[in-house]
């Protein structure tokens, strides 16, 4: 081995393959060639696929604006904004109580506690929406 | 290069393409085979990787622009497609492309498509041992005999780099088998 030079002997790779396999190759290739052939899809087919995202862009275009006209509409308060609010704010009993009219206290008084605060509250909203 | 022109044009006609894919396929599969089997080791993998060679050769005939030779492309593609598989190997078994190929001779004595004898199975030993790079060169000049030309058109590798890689190549292949 002392003297080995590549260029001497031409070394083959000592590779193999199973018997007939190139037989067999071209046609295993031109089948599944087949199966993966890029589909063509008509000129015609692909304008109406672009027409179809363009008419649904427009109209979910158009109802953004709707919807979100329809969402502030509301004056509902969410039952954790209110409960902040009416512990991080200025407005005392006594505030309220002025701008309430006699039948309301009224109310206040003659009914059980629950309806009472949630008069409470729906005043509360109606002031700090003045 | 008229020939070949006109052959491009057959494999681009609908009407004449299976023809002439089948004679592509014909023409091309032993000395792609023998390529892909060279970096790729197994005999299997290099089945994989040539199926899905000229698939891809297939799918992306429509943009051959013709700049180089159908044979450096399709050599181009097949290189890539066995490079990747490699690189997949080494991904998945968190090692790197070199112990790839060392693992892959090492089961090489136990391989059913492997008839080497002593010497051939140290040449495929000391070819591993290379860096990825020179085994591929080395592979290419001296198993396939492509010529240097051919190579560089290949790897996109200039003829002298390619020149100073195979011979460094060498001299690390004949001391490594007169060391073992």
């Amino acid at each position: 081995m002392n003297d080995f030079k590549l260029e001497n002997n031409k070394i083959e790779t000592g590779f193999t393959v199973p018997e007939g396999y190139f037989d067999l190759l071209s046609d295993t290739i031109l089948n599944k060639v087949s199966q993966n052939k890029p589909k063509v899809i008509p000129l015609w087919q692909r304008k109406k696929t672009i027409l179809m995202a363009v008419a649904a862009t427009v109209v979910i275009a158009i109802s953004i604006p709707i919807i979100s006209i329809y969402n502030n509409s509301t004056n509902d308060l969410s039952p954790e904004i209110e409960n902040y609010l009416s512990y991080n704010t200025n407005i005392t009993d006594a505030d309220i109580v002025e701008l309430l009219d006699d039948e309301t206290i009224e109310n206040i008084l003659l009914f059980p506690f629950r309806q009472q605060k949630k008069l409470n509250k729906n005043y509360l909203t109606t002031i700090l929406n003045k | 290069l008229q020939d070949e022109k006109t052959f491009i044009e057959e494999l681009l006609n609908p009407k004449t393409q299976n023809v002439a894919f089948q004679k592509l396929v014909q023409l091309y599969q032993k000395p792609l085979y023998n390529h892909i089997r060279n970096i790729v080791i197994d005999h299997d993998d290099a089945n994989d990787v040539l199926q899905n060679t000229f698939i891809k050769v297939y799918q992306y005939l429509a943009n051959f622009k013709g700049e180089s030779k159908l044979f450096s492309w399709i050599y181009r593609i097949a290189t890539n497609e066995s490079l990747t598989f490699i690189n997949n190997k080494a991904k998945k078994n968190h090692i790197s492309n070199e112990e790839v190929s060392q693992k892959a001779i090492n089961n090489l004595e136990a391989d059913v498509y492997f008839n080497g004898n002593e010497i051939q199975l140290k040449l495929q030993k000391a070819i591993a041992q290379l860096p990825e790079k020179q085994q591929l060169v080395f592979k290419m000049k001296y198993f396939e005999e492509l010529k240097y030309e051919e190579i560089s058109e290949i790897l996109g590798t200039s003829v002298g780099a390619l020149k100073a890689s195979y011979h460094l190549a060498t001299k690390k292949i004949e001391e490594f088998v007169k060391r073992n």
